[in-house]
């Protein structure tokens, strides 16, 4: 209750009526103001020749640290991929309709053109609902909503292993199936490896039902 | 020319936090265009006092306060005909034995399916010093001391108003659930 709480937070108010209905018993807001923060109005008398040098070798690193890192492929955690879970399951914001893999892959084109494309998931007899994609970071992950027979909902996630890595967890055998699974509350992930993509499974059923649906998908 | 310091310190600590005011101002009162008066007046409050605010402390604890204050002003100068419910006469009753059957076996899967509106509306139903405690612990998340601080209650009130307010608002979702068939 308290996480949906804090949502409420997320929904941005327009405040410029209220700060309109108030400003004529308010000191005009400087021009100043309007860009910079006051307490960097007094950074210029800091400065002095070796801090100059000091700051500017920081920023340095940090712009060299920060290209090593943009190179290297995003990490999606096992909270991200419940929470694209929840997103599709309630069919909010940009989720666009589908019903099949090829109609499911044509519309995650249409979103980004580098989304990776979804298996052909027939053989599970899951009914499709919607699918988006989701980025983290600048990296594409594609996400199709289906439901059982049962009306249980379950979301696939595939993401390009070159991009974004799955999360790192634990490998099991289910069934003879190798696969690697994880729990967050309700919710069991089941995830499995295909070339450079990889697809994760994500719903409040068993694990062994992931695995069974995982192992139905064909690439 | 030089700004002068309340103006700058102001706009740079007091205009950021408007829309926190605005959101809990309009959770705590039904008229919107009285909410909107409340914000407004808040605003003007902390300009007016903004000499007063130690910096390194909380800034949005501290703006809480003063619309606490200011709707505790209102409350009481505008006594007769309130809306407001006390706390010994709240709407909704946690322990509501009449209330039986399904639990919320996945609740935040449910929760998910409610609009704002709805979760706004719900809030609405609950006592104020519920719902203040819940608007500042849960949705602006301020810490518990300072929102203790804030309505001027211990810390242990504040948890226990808490973890009441939550039980309190997921019963009154409870019939909207129903009634959407969401669970059975």
């Amino acid at each position: 209750m308290s996480q949906r709480l804090a949502r409420l937070a997320d929904a941005p108010l327009e405040i410029a009526p209220l700060l309109a209905a108030i400003e004529h018993r308010l000191p005009r807001r400087p021009r100043s103001l309007a860009l910079v923060p006051g307490p960097l109005l007094g950074f210029w008398h800091w400065l002095t020749p070796l801090r100059t040098t000091a700051v500017f070798a920081i920023f340095g690193l940090a712009l060299v640290i920060l290209l090593h890192l943009s190179s290297r492929p995003a990490l999606a955690s096992v909270q991200m991929l419940v929470d694209f879970h929840h997103h599709m399951s309630s069919a909010t914001g940009h989720c666009l309709p589908a019903d099949s893999a090829a109609s499911a892959n044509a519309a995650l084109a249409s979103q980004a053109f580098d989304a990776p494309p979804l298996p052909d998931f027939a053989a599970t007899n899951l009914t499709p609902t919607c699918c988006c994609v989701h980025h983290q970071g600048n990296c594409p992950v594609s996400c199709l909503c289906c439901c059982q027979a049962d009306g249980c909902r379950l979301t696939l996630v595939v993401g390009d292993d070159r991009r974004i890595r799955p999360p790192a967890v634990p490998s099991r055998n289910i069934a003879g199936l190798s696969c690697q699974v994880a729990s967050l509350r309700e919710d069991n992930l089941c995830l499995m490896r295909h070339g450079d993509r990889w697809v994760c499974l994500i719903g409040p059923v068993p694990l062994e039902r992931l695995a069974q649906l995982a192992a139905a998908l064909r690439w | 020319m030089d700004v002068p310091d309340a103006t700058r310190r102001f706009y740079n600590l007091i205009v950021p936090q408007a829309q926190s005011v605005l959101r809990v101002a309009r959770c705590l009162v039904n008229d919107p265009a009285e909410a909107d008066d409340l914000a407004q007046e808040t605003l003007i409050r902390a300009f007016k006092a903004i000499d007063s605010f130690q910096q390194g402390t909380d800034v949005r604890a501290w703006v809480m306060a003063i619309l606490r204050n200011l709707r505790i002003d209102r409350v009481r100068a505008a006594a007769a005909g309130i809306r407001t419910v006390s706390l010994d006469n709240s709407a909704v009753d946690p322990v509501d034995r009449s209330v039986s059957g399904p639990s919320w076996d996945h609740p935040r899967q449910l929760l998910e399916h409610f609009s704002d509106q709805d979760i706004i509306s719900a809030l609405c139903q609950l006592p104020e010093d519920i719902r203040w405690t819940l608007l500042l612990v849960d949705v602006e998340k301020i810490d518990q001391a300072q929102a203790a601080q804030v309505l001027d209650v211990p810390v242990g009130t504040i948890k226990s108003r808490a973890f009441r307010g939550r039980a309190m608002l997921r019963q009154a979702l409870l019939p909207l659930a129903r009634q959407r068939r969401w669970i059975s």
